[in-house]
């Protein structure tokens, strides 16, 4: 086992507060009555063609929702029952999406059954993508569907597989759960993407704090045989991003503007290679969700394994209801997610959690003017200048903002959260990203 | 006694210099001599918006000097200042703007139904990325004032109530608010418009009655109370054809959610406003 130290020099050290659910094991939370499935759970293009009509009986698992582009992935029913409506929700990242009303009822086809162990060993690497492509599977935290991401085009190749257990987030420690209780699993899914990419090494990158996780990774990659090297990363954030991984496991840059596979490298989360293996060695499509629910305002939080399109409102039954009234909601991580205002928004394939925050824990306070501390400029993981880029999108020139670095900013949030004037930086580049790239990237 | 000699003198330097310039200022005439030749770029708003493609009224007055530019292309600049610029220039005019833009919504703080509190960036592109805006009807004016920023005219006013509303004597067609506006609120309508209809919104006239209280429901009383005014109900939502010139006071007086309103004054506070 190879040990590496990761460097501090950009990004942030927020404070983790994953103790509320850190010894919380998994559990399955009751399948809701009533689901809402949204269409549109990839992270580009149209919502996937919708098979089903009201009325329709669905089973378990039925595919409801065929791929619309090329860029797109399927949905399927994640409960058995009859279909009642087509309607119109909003996604917790701000888009809207049709959705399918479920309603529970009938056999389950999956739960409660035991189920055998299909032989991938023997399949091509194109009949595995096609495999993964049918079940639907996204990143579980990208929403990037994962048959793209592993289709390689013939001219490259992969040098290094990076299995991303950091979970850098506050709060979220559903991951983390899940290496402990499925560490075999996820090592049979890195079997799985390693077969798909043949790359030249494996690593599996496991945060510096985290030993139990670390020592379950190891021995099951042990067992399994599986010739992947275990680095530890450190604990600060934005550490599990993509090219902050890449960087501090090799120390190579991904150039600006390009990928990881520039640098031939490949970065999966833990959550997403849980997925492929549930995908390929159960033939199961991606129906169901580990993520933690936390935050001052929920009496018990916890990790959760969930179906997708669940309402939000169930989730709060589960956990036991509230203790106050939240201030604010967040889906994802307080970092990078986002508030949403409606309880009956459901569960997607890329929630990694659900925060419900008291107003001592987002400590809301005034805008006022920029102080010129530079605290942005030295926290941006990038090596980007937030204020300057800030400035120059509140004035329009989108142009010169994309030239000084625009199209590498990665939304972190490190700026915000450091600013001691409070200025909506990251919403700001994520405007300026959005109107640049509508006029071609230029002017 | 040096030191008193020191200052004295620099004194006496400076007020040299100053009288020595101040004449040589005053001797030689300035570049902009009353009634003399006024050039081109003399009578440019000064503005430097460059909505007309130079990168200032300067280098746009020479561009007009040398007969490039069209006179047309200054938005910011009236109709007064475009005769006076053909007059210095000697040419005809052939191109004005009889157009502008108007708000199409009445939905402020007190009528419309809210989904959510915003606390974010004071920019409408910004807030049309969560939920498409945190207001309930989707082809509303979302109210952060992106428009107000990027006018060159200072052509947009908002009042307390959060309803927005053009001076048909300052908008001049530039286009850079439509640019910017990310519902489609801001539509264009005749500079000679006497009403317009101020809403958006092409949902179901249930659904709009439900969203907000000054919404058009598209209950067609316009068309009915005032048939030569141009009214036509399409898609939920009325418009008024310009060419028709008939009396539409009938419908502005019959419209049930008062949407017809006038485009030469500005919107009166909403009866529930905060103020």
């Amino acid at each position: 086992m190879s040990v590496r130290q990761s460097f501090s020099r950009v990004g942030i050290l927020p404070r983790d507060l994953k103790d509320l659910t850190r010894g919380q094991a998994l559990w399955n939370a009751s399948v809701p009555v009533v689901s809402v499935v949204p269409l549109l759970q990839h992270r580009e293009g149209d919502p996937a063609a919708c098979l089903v009509a009201p009325g329709d009986v669905v089973r378990e698992g039925m595919i409801i929702g065929r791929a619309a582009g090329p860029e797109g992935a399927h949905v399927h029913s994640p409960v058995p029952g009859t279909v009642r409506e087509l309607r119109e929700v909003f996604l917790p990242d701000g888009r809207r999406s049709p959705a399918v009303v479920i309603e529970l009822g009938g056999e389950f086809d999956r739960l409660g059954k035991s189920v055998r162990k299909y032989p991938w060993e023997n399949h091509s690497q194109k009949d595995l993508l096609g495999i993964i492509a049918d079940k639907g599977v996204v990143g579980m935290e990208s929403a990037v569907p994962t048959h793209l991401k592993y289709t390689i085009p013939k001219n490259r190749r992969v040098d290094l597989f990076i299995l991303n257990c950091s979970e850098c987030e506050p709060y979220l420690t559903a991951n983390h759960r899940l290496m402990l209780e499925k560490a075999p699993q996820i090592v049979e899914g890195a079997r799985i993407v390693a077969k798909i990419l043949d790359p030249r090494r494996i690593l599996i990158a496991v945060d510096k704090s985290r030993k139990d996780a670390l020592d379950a990774l190891g021995q099951a990659a042990k067992a399994a045989e599986f010739g992947a090297e275990i680095a530890t990363v450190g604990s600060w954030f934005p550490q599990g991003d993509e090219k902050q991984m890449i960087r501090t496991l090799t120390g190579l840059e991904v150039p600006s503007g390009g990928e990881a596979l520039d640098v031939g490298a490949v970065v999966s989360n833990v959550g997403t290679v849980f997925a492929v293996y549930e995908a390929v060695a159960l033939l199961k499509p991606v129906i169901e969700k580990a993520l933690t629910v936390a935050g001052g305002a929920i009496r018990n939080p916890g990790n959760l394994k969930v179906r997708i399109g669940t309402p939000l409102t169930d989730l709060v039954e589960e956990c036991g209801g509230f203790v106050e009234m939240p201030e604010k909601i967040v889906i994802g991580g307080p970092m990078t997610g986002s508030a949403i205002f409606d309880l009956s928004t459901p569960v997607t394939k890329n929630t990694t959690g659900v925060l419900f925050l008291t107003s001592r824990e987002i400590r809301n306070s005034r805008r006022t003017n920029c102080l010129r501390c530079g605290r942005c400029v030295e926290a941006c993981p990038m090596g980007l200048d937030p204020t300057n880029l800030f400035k120059l999108i509140d004035h329009g020139a989108y142009g010169e903002a994309f030239g000084q670095g625009l199209k590498d900013c990665r939304e972190c949030g490190c700026c915000a959260y450091v600013c001691p004037a409070r200025i909506p930086l990251v919403q700001g580049l994520r405007v300026g990203k959005a109107v640049s790239l509508e006029r071609g990237g230029a002017a | 006694m040096a030191v008193l000699l020191n200052i004295v003198l620099a004194q006496a330097t400076l007020t040299l210099l100053g009288a020595v310039f101040g004449f040589g200022l005053g001797f030689f005439p300035s570049r902009r001599k009353p009634g003399g030749s006024v050039r081109a770029g003399d009578i440019l708003p000064g503005l430097d918006c460059g909505v007309c493609g130079y990168p200032g009224c300067s280098s746009f007055g020479e561009a007009l000097e040398r007969g490039e530019a069209d006179p047309g292309l200054c938005a910011p600049g009236g109709k007064k200042m475009k005769n006076e610029l053909a007059k210095i220039l000697g040419i005809e005019i052939s191109y004005t703007r009889e157009e502008m833009v108007q708000v199409h919504c009445r939905g402020g703080d007190a009528e419309t139904k809210r989904l959510f509190h915003y606390s974010g960036l004071d920019d409408c592109r910004a807030l049309h990325m969560l939920f498409g805006g945190s207001k309930a009807c989707r082809f509303s004016c979302l109210g952060q004032g992106s428009c107000i920023k990027v006018c060159p005219r200072e052509a947009i006013v908002r009042d307390r109530n959060g309803v927005f509303w053009v001076d048909p004597g300052r908008c001049d067609l530039c286009g850079r608010c439509l640019a910017v506006c990310p519902t489609g609120v801001l539509r264009r309508i005749p500079k000679t418009a006497d009403y317009f209809v101020a809403c958006n919104s092409t949902d179901r006239g249930q659904t709009t009655a439900d969203y907000c209280s000054v919404g058009c429901t598209a209950c067609r009383a316009c068309e009915k109370r005032s048939p030569e005014g141009g009214f036509e109900v399409d898609d939920h939502l009325a418009r008024i054809n310009y060419r028709r010139r008939g009396d539409r006071n009938g419908a502005v007086l019959a419209c049930d959610p008062k949407c017809i309103v006038s485009n030469g004054a500005p919107p009166a506070m909403g009866k529930n406003a905060k103020t």
